[in-house]
């Protein structure tokens, strides 16, 4: 009896009727959540982009209308530019800041851990939260930054009112919340690189810039890759911080494309048409994927280059 | 890298260390500084960091106060009770429901496992957030989980599917011999769970517990949209936003807005001061390793 139970344990082959009521208990809560959550909302969205639903009445089906419309939209297209604009912006100075600091971190240096900790302690933040006192920071009247400018005889400037501004205003405050992020994975990826190739280089005479060029940079090209991946995504789906900083001032000037369709759904009132909502959904989520799928083949074409 | 680093080169380190320390600070120490301001102060201008007059009325008045016009009865004490207790049932969900299918995934033996393993895999890539948060208010509004319980189901299951791989990540380096022993000694698949999985999992389910209380605390979006039924249920994020955008009287009140948010800031702060080493394993484990 205990000879079998322990075969049977070993090779797992068939579990028990238990096993099987068990496991399939055990997963249900999360399975249901994600079907209810996620699976259906998704499902929803495609169904609706294809109808003209104003909240009343009957559900007609109109197919590619909805999606036509979205190609007409000026707005949303510009939403689509300032996106892009925001996220190359602000990573352009946020990636290298990272890697900077972690190349620094990673060495042996004093306050290392204090440094570490300044730097990613705005990750705590609720970016909503930041959006605010970002807003009162810039403040045209009596707002931080403009009486610092003043106090050193310089003329306040009225930050909210040109689209550049504003833009510039939201990449600080981006670059601000996340380069700690960044630079802590950047971290990771440097401390599992193996101290003894460096060694060795040393020993056979490489130069910093060599080691540099040869062992750090295709060591450190996964995580690069992947932070890179996370880090771009995140910034084309940036929705709370505009929300709550600019609000897509000036004249659509910081809008993007999240604060497009939130406000498609949730701030046009009685104008509220489901099936166009559902359309700039899908017309968003397949940007976001090209995005994807263009960042991954061109990242592995150069991972074969090493 | 071993590099012999000159004076000089040591001073401009350092120099730019600091100078990143400054950038990081400074949003927070104004943000500290004006909570301590009276109204006066900063309607005067004046880029000092310490107030000329020192006030902690901004905290009293903020904490006593009503952050809706429809609902004058509930005050930040209360959003700050509710986001404690919406984040700890967040929390709660999120472990119990990532500890029992991360086990089932990694040691379970059932058909259709791959299937929902992919499916699972596929989630996570789609994701959610702003795609699908229409729907999903529609979804729960309509079954009736439009409170603190919807809430804390849908932030659950849109982060799962990250905290999932996570934990299968660390049971793999649970050994299986342990499962067999505990067969043998009669246990079923469940009790074995219970009573030598859960135990050992204790560690990386804090760390997810953390991050997800993080997450919570400083949510925004989702508790604004499905708990704007009930005034009295707003969490204290949200309601700090609607004090900046209640039009005139919220942007000419930036002492409150600030002592607000200081008191969404403070418990995170204090939390990630004591245990700064947790929350950066947690966030490096999750992405780079998972």
């Amino acid at each position: 009896m205990k000879d079998t139970k322990v075969k049977q344990a070993r090779t797992g082959e068939r579990p028990g009727a238990v096993e099987l009521i068990q496991s399939y208990l055990m997963v249900a809560g999360t399975v249901i959540g994600i079907f209810v959550f996620v699976a259906i909302p998704l499902a929803w969205v495609i169904r609706y982009g294809m109808v003209k639903y104003k909240g009343y009445g009957k559900v007609k089906y109109v197919f590619l209308e909805n999606i036509v419309k979205v190609f007409q939209d000026s707005v949303y297209w510009k939403s689509v530019l300032n996106t892009f604009v925001f996220a190359i912006g602000k990573l352009l100075v946020e990636i290298p800041l990272a890697l900077v600091t972690a190349f620094i971190l990673t060495r042996k240096i004093k306050f290392r851990n204090f440094f570490r900790a300044m730097y990613f302690m705005p990750s705590m933040i609720s970016v909503a939260i930041m959006g605010v006192v970002f807003s009162y920071l810039f403040a045209h009247n009596t707002g931080v930054v403009n009486e610092i400018i003043k106090f050193f005889g310089g003329q306040p400037v009225m930050w909210f009112s040109s689209e550049k501004t504003s833009m510039l205003m939201l990449m600080v405050a981006s670059i601000w919340q996340n380069f700690g992020l960044n630079m802590l994975f950047f971290m990771t990826g440097l401390q599992s690189i193996d101290p003894a190739m460096y060694e060795a280089a040393t020993v056979d005479g490489a130069s910093n810039t060599r080691q540099f060029l040869s062992i750090t940079l295709p060591l450190l090209g996964p995580v690069l890759q992947m932070v890179l991946m996370n880090a771009i995504l995140g910034s084309l789906k940036v929705t709370d911080l505009v929300l709550t900083f600019t609000n897509g001032r000036p004249n659509h000037g910081t809008e993007v494309m999240m604060t497009h369709i939130y406000k498609k759904w949730f701030e046009t009132g009685s104008a509220m048409d489901y099936g166009y909502g559902a359309a700039l959904t899908i017309v968003t989520a397949v940007i976001l994927g090209a995005v994807t799928l263009i960042y991954l083949k061109t990242t592995n074409k150069s991972a074969d280059v090493y | 890298m071993k590099m012999q680093m000159s004076k000089t080169a040591k001073f401009f380190l350092y120099f730019f260390l600091i100078l990143c320390t400054l950038f990081v600070l400074f949003p927070l120490a104004y943000t500290v500084s004006a909570s301590f301001k009276t109204n006066m102060e900063i309607a005067s201008g004046g880029a000092n960091l310490i107030p000329k007059v020192f006030t902690t009325d901004n905290y009293k008045q903020v904490w006593g106060m009503s952050g809706s016009t429809l609902d004058s009865k509930t005050t930040f004490a209360d959003y700050t009770w509710n986001s404690l207790k919406v984040s700890v049932l967040t929390v709660a969900i999120t472990v119990v429901l990532t500890a029992m299918s991360a086990y089932c995934f990694q040691r379970g033996r059932f058909p259709g496992k791959t299937v929902l393993y992919y499916f699972f895999l596929a989630t996570m890539f789609i994701g959610a957030g702003t795609i699908t948060v229409f729907p999903v208010l529609r979804i729960t509004t309509k079954i009736g989980l439009n409170n603190w319980w919807g809430l804390a189901l849908v932030v659950s299951c849109m982060g799962s599917a990250s905290n999932l791989f996570l934990t299968m990540g660390y049971l793999k380096t649970i050994p299986k011999e342990l499962d067999e022993s505990a067969k043998i000694d009669g246990c079923t698949f469940f009790s074995t769970w219970l009573r030598i999985i859960l135990p050992l999992s204790i560690p990386i389910l804090g760390t997810i517990a953390l991050m997800t209380f993080r997450g919570s605390w400083n949510n925004w979006m989702l508790p604004r949209l499905m708990l704007a039924s009930d005034q009295t249920a707003t969490t204290l994020v949200v309601a700090i936003v609607n004090l900046a955008n209640n039009g005139g009287s919220g942007a000419s009140q930036y002492n409150l807005m600030m002592a607000g948010s200081m008191l969404s800031m403070a418990p995170m702060l204090i939390m990630f001061l004591i245990m700064n080493e947790t929350f950066v394993e947690g966030i490096t484990q999750g992405s780079v390793k998972g």
